[in-house]
């Protein structure tokens, strides 16, 4: 018995004198690599914006471009982890690979951004998510629609989606959705069909429903572009569009500028610059094996840093343009 | 020390501290390895129902996804290919029963209500009855068809069936050689029976036996796998002609194939059959099913699947909901993009019966269940227990229906524990539908109940098995200990006859042997302690014995002293009588010569005188004779006395040794008391007790040693006085004798002679000196003899002295004895 405690006791302590070796082994700064879904303009800005907030930590950055590949992505992952990267930020190409990303990053810690893993892959202050809160997006647009539509107890509303299955979908989608439904009021689906973010394919499908003649008093697309479709097709087919609201998400440009011209009513603008520096920051602390709990915007579980959106309506569109 | 100690042996001691520290370490290690258990069967169960449910929203996602993607390849088919009306119910037609999840095929519908419908390729081709409504032909056996022929009836025999029939005056005859293995060994058929899906048939017909027995009839699909449509029905047949009726229903299709049976094999008879007037008649009509086509165009537009597709492109699914067929589907629906003003809905109803099996049977744990809802309004869309499809949760009155109700439209769908149960709710991606199972806790407990029976088991078991083996390893370690108890309690009394016997090599082991040393040292020492004391005793009444002689000899001794004194202080008296007589004899004789002048007138006188005188002389020499004797006495006294010493010399002599012997016994006595310790304190005190008198024994004997030889010094300078004495006593004998016969010369010289007067004054002259000498003699005589007093006196007070002394030995030699006696009891007192 006490030879049995005292073994107990002496691996507990030899525990815990090899996890204070760790931590201070860790105690090194991070050296990131971010693999992002593919190259060109939009996830270039963010590697070159992710540099330069790494580089104002002190921390060392460089990145890759899987350019859609699963493969490619996972031989990138696997090189960064040989070459002594020590924290991961990856933007998955594919969520159902993340049992496989997690895998080639060996030892690594990963801040995922851009594509959500599914909740149950991520685990606290070890495999963590930053993101901007797309309920919340889709709840911004819904608070928009009732405080319109105050006097309407039906609403006639169109949603034009994402791909389906995407995290942007959904959890826009839900907000929209979830904060119509506690309202009270009578809401009418009119229309709601997956477009995939796409402009022309929005302005299709708006096009083709249409045809129906059914009533419609907004639009609500989860993004600009395929607000805009939504918007074109209603233009092109002679329809007043005065008294119908079209809603997007993410303050584009052209977004933001139909908003300006009074042709689009609302979008809400995800601030791209402090996803950034929050993924940095989570990246420094998970590299130093410390908790990202004091970081703005981390769940209660330790899984997620969701960055608020911010909304834009003609009263503050000339801030976003 | 002096309290009473309450006697606790060691074993109850070491069984008392032990027990409880061992029973509180099972409890803690049971009650430890329970809660661990618990919270992993707990979280297990957690993970298994979470699992569970996951699966079975992927299963029914991905039977959605497959059937959606199917449904959207016709649909792009569709919109590609531009068919015509024509075209477009052909291209339909080809999905009639293509896919078992939606048998029904597809719909295409526009807003002015028109609908385009899959339909079976070709209809079946149900014949009509005869003029009585009889399907079978040839049922009242008027003609005498052949029965061997496919052409109405057809009689059949097989396996080992033996038989013959025939049609004779409208009866079927049959005789039965061998009744065969099967029912069918013998088979009286009609197929090409036109049954229509929905309506109900009648069979009728008169039959009777040779004997009473049974057959069986029935109404089978040769084409759709001899499924029956009217069951297997025994039909007991008596002698007597009986007319039987029997009915049944087409629920599933049209089947122009059926097939009247008669089934007269295996039935434990061969008894003949005859058979008569066979009809089946329609007796209900099937619902008009065939409305579709012609359906008004207001009802397609207000269906739900219509509305729905209307607000939607991309194929997707409708809620649940009652179809025409009043059955529970989903539609799969959505526009179709054509290039026509057109809006025309691509639809597919989708039963929810696949979607209740995922639900209800592809649980992966044990007495778990689930229900499908929809999200929106709280239906129950799918479950086990089909009476509670269609219910709202929130209009339950289950307590845990109204609980999952709240968390949905809270919208917590996590794992939570109410009422009794593990609930858990999934989003089946892509609807409005959530899953819920639950489990109750009672079945997770169960597990956890029997584990935890096990464990109280386990620990009882365990702790009685340590008790036991405890008590039996303490009781064996503590047995040597308790026998060397014994042993030392008995030593304690003094008993030294036991022996502890211990082989083991322990501390225990070491410490009865060194018990048996100190025993064996105890038992020789005592032994030896016992000889010493018995030698002793011994040689204490020796010396008591001894030293009573010795106290009675110097007793003797002094009385012999005293009365030599006594003699002495005689004779000194009698010396000094005669001394004074000598004296007085002088003082005569100077009177005598002094008056010799006067002789005449004085020779009378000195007659008379000498008369006197001659008396006085006589006296003197009876006292020499006197004397004379007494001095003898004296001699034998002192002899007497001389050897009394001599006596006591060699007594004291054996004293001594013994005393000697004693102190040197004591010495040793005092030693092995030493070497005994404590027990040998008391021994100890009574050996240096004994040192001590044999010391004091050795002084007196060595004072008396003393005495006596200055005793003997003594009487040998008495008896040296004495003897000159009697030398002196004898001379003055003999010269008073010479003096006397000298007298009676004078006497009668006197008598007759004046003359010779001057020769008598010479011869008194002569007298005169003689008397003087006598005188002088006799002084010193009686100073001698004052000196033999004093001496004597001296001698008397030293054997008084010797008596006092002796007295003194003799009781401590007694002591001695009573010591000795002391000792001897003393070391009785252990066995050895």
């Amino acid at each position: 018995m006490k030879k049995k405690i005292r073994f107990i006791f002496s691996a507990i302590t030899i525990l815990a004198f090899l996890s204070g070796c760790q931590k201070k082994e860790m105690n090194s700064s991070a050296n990131i690599y971010y693999t992002a879904i593919e190259s060109g303009t939009y996830y270039e800005g963010w590697a070159n914006q992710l540099q330069e907030q790494a580089a104002s930590y002190g921390f060392a950055f460089d990145a890759g471009y899987a350019e859609n590949s699963v493969e490619t992505q996972d031989s990138q992952i696997k090189n960064a982890a040989a070459e002594g990267c020590n924290v991961l930020l990856c933007g998955l190409v594919s969520p159902d690979t993340v049992t496989a990303v997690k895998a080639a990053a060996d030892h690594m810690p990963i801040v995922f951004i851009n594509n959500a893993p599914d909740n149950s892959q991520l685990k606290k202050d070890r495999y963590i998510y930053v993101a901007s809160d797309e309920f919340m997006a889709g709840q911004y647009q819904a608070e928009f629609i009732l405080e319109q539509f105050q006097d309407k107890d039906v609403i006639n509303l169109a949603i034009l989606k994402g791909p389906k299955g995407a995290s942007g979908t959904n959890g826009r989608t839900n907000g929209l959705k979830r904060t119509l439904k506690a309202s009270g009021k009578k809401i009418n689906y009119v229309f709601e069909d997956y477009a995939g973010w796409n402009t022309e394919t929005a302005q299709e499908l708006i096009a083709l429903f249409l045809k129906t003649g059914s009533p419609v008093d907004c639009v609500a697309a989860n993004n600009d572009d395929m607000a805009l479709g939504g918007l074109a097709a209603f233009e092109q087919a002679g329809i007043n569009t005065d008294s119908i609201l079209f809603l997007g998400v993410d303050a584009s440009e052209a977004g933001c500028q139909a908003i300006a011209e009074g042709r689009m009513d609302f979008t809400v603008y995800q601030p791209m610059s402090a996803q950034i520096s929050a993924a940095i920051e989570a990246a420094g602390k998970l590299a130093a094996g410390q908790s990202i709990q004091e970081i703005e915007g981390a769940s209660e579980d330790g899984k997620y840093i969701l960055i608020p959106f911010e909304k834009v309506d003609i009263h503050n569109v000339a801030q976003y343009q | 020390m002096t309290k009473k100690r309450k006697f606790i042996s060691i074993k109850i001691k070491l069984l008392g501290t032990l027990l409880p520290i061992i029973f509180a370490i099972v409890i803690t290690l049971i009650g430890l390895s329970y809660f661990v258990s618990k919270s992993v069967i707990k979280s297990d169960a957690h993970k298994l129902l979470q699992t569970s449910i996951e699966s079975q929203a992927s299963e029914i996602e991905a039977w959605l996804n497959q059937n959606l993607i199917s449904l959207s390849m016709a649909k792009q088919t569709l919109e590609q290919m531009d068919f015509d009306d024509k075209e477009l119910q052909s291209f339909l037609d080809a999905y009639y029963n293509f896919d078992s999840n939606y048998p029904e095929g597809l719909y295409v519908a526009d807003v002015k209500g028109s609908l385009f419908q899959s339909k079976p390729e070709k209809d079946v081709d149900l014949r009509k009855p005869n003029e009585n409504g009889n399907y079978i032909n040839n049922g009242d056996f008027a003609e005498g068809e052949s029965l061997s022929d496919e052409e109405g009836w057809i009689f059949l025999t097989t396996l080992e069936g033996e038989a013959s029939a025939d049609i004779q005056d409208k009866t079927l005859s049959i005789g039965i050689i061998n009744e065969g293995t099967v029912d069918y060994s013998i088979q009286l058929v009609q197929p090409g029976l036109p049954l229509q899906k929905g309506a109900t048939y009648q069979i009728q017909f008169d039959a009777y036996a040779d004997a009473n027995r049974a057959m069986a009839i029935r109404v089978t699909a040769p084409d759709r796998d001899y499924q029956t449509y009217l069951n297997n029905t025994v039909v007991d047949l008596t002698p007597e002609k009986q007319t039987f009726t029997y009915s049944f229903t087409m629920t599933d299709y049209d089947d122009a194939n059926g097939r009247m049976e008669f089934n007269l094999g295996a039935s434990g008879s061969i008894a003949g059959i005859q058979i008569s007037n066979v009809s089946l008649t329609m007796t209900n009509q099937p619902e008009s099913s065939s409305t579709s086509q012609n359906s008004t165009s207001s009802d397609i537009t207000q269906t739900e699947w219509f509305q729905d597709g209307l607000t939607r492109v991309n194929m997707d699914f409708t809620n649940a909901y009652t179809n025409e067929g009043g059955k529970q589907v989903i539609s799969a629906c959505g526009m179709l993009r054509t290039h026509s003003d057109d809006i025309r809905i691509l639809s597919a109803d989708l039963s929810l019966d696949k979607i209740s099996v995922y639900v209800s049977s592809f649980i992966k744990m044990e007495d778990a269940e689930s229900f499908l809802i929809n999200a929106e309004d709280g239906t129950i869309l799918a479950a086990r227990d089909t009476s509670l499809i269609s219910q709202k949760l929130s209009e339950s009155e289950d307590v845990f229906m109204q609980g999952i109700a709240d968390k949905i439209s809270k919208n917590e769908l996590g794992l939570t524990e109410m009422n009794g149960n593990i609930s858990v709710l999934e989003e089946v991606a892509g609807t409005e539908w959530l899953l819920m199972s639950y489990v109750p806790t009672q079945t997770i407990y169960k597990d956890l109940n029997q584990l935890r029976n096990i464990m109280v088991l386990f620990g009882i078991i365990s702790v009685l098995i340590l008790m036991l083996l405890l008590e039996r390893i303490v009781h064996i370690a503590i047995r040597p200990v308790k026998r060397l108890t014994t042993v030392i309690s008995l030593m304690t009394e003094g008993d030294f006859t036991i022996y502890s016997e211990s082989k083991s090599n322990d501390e225990i082991g070491i410490m009865s042997r060194c018990v048996n040393k100190f025993i064996d040292t105890m038992r020789s020492m005592i032994a030896s302690i016992d000889n010493v004391s018995h030698t002793l005793h011994g040689q204490a009444d020796n010396s008591n014995d001894v030293s009573n002689q010795l106290f009675q000899a110097s007793k003797r001794q002094n009385q012999s002293m005293k009365e030599l004194n006594t003699t002495v202080g005689q004779l000194s008296i009698s010396v000094s009588e005669v001394a004074q007589s000598a004296t007085t004899l002088a003082a005569l004789v100077e009177e005598t010569k002094n008056d010799g002048d006067g002789m005449n007138g004085k020779m009378k006188e000195t007659i008379d005188i000498s008369q006197k005188g001659k008396e006085i002389m006589w006296d003197v020499n009876a006292s020499m004779q006197n004397i004379n004797r007494s001095v003898q006495q004296l001699q034998y006294a002192i002899d007497d006395v001389g050897n009394a010493s001599e006596e006591i010399t060699d007594i004291t002599k054996v004293i001594g040794e013994i005393a000697d012997e004693t102190n040197l016994l004591s010495l040793n006595a005092s030693i092995e008391a030493a070497r005994a310790g404590e027990a040998g304190k008391g021994f100890a005190v009574v050996a240096t007790e004994i040192g001590k008198l044999a010391q004091t024994s050795m002084d007196s004997v060595n004072h008396i040693d003393t005495l006596v030889l200055e005793i003997k010094k003594l009487i040998r300078d008495v008896i040296h006085l004495s003897k000159d004495n009697v030398e002196n006593i004898n001379n003055s004998s003999v010269l008073i004798g010479n003096a006397v016969k000298t007298y009676d010369n004078i006497f009668e010289n006197i008598i007759t002679v004046g003359d010779l007067a001057q020769q008598m004054m010479q011869k008194v002259n002569q007298v005169e000196n003689v008397a003087k000498d006598v005188a002088t003699i006799s002084e010193a005589q009686a100073d001698s003899s004052q000196t033999i007093l004093a001496s004597s006196d001296i001698l008397v007070e030293q054997t008084d002295n010797l008596m006092m002394n002796s007295e003194t030995v003799a009781k401590e030699s007694k002591e001695l004895t009573t010591s000795a006696e002391e000792l001897e009891t003393q070391i009785k007192t252990f066995k050895v």
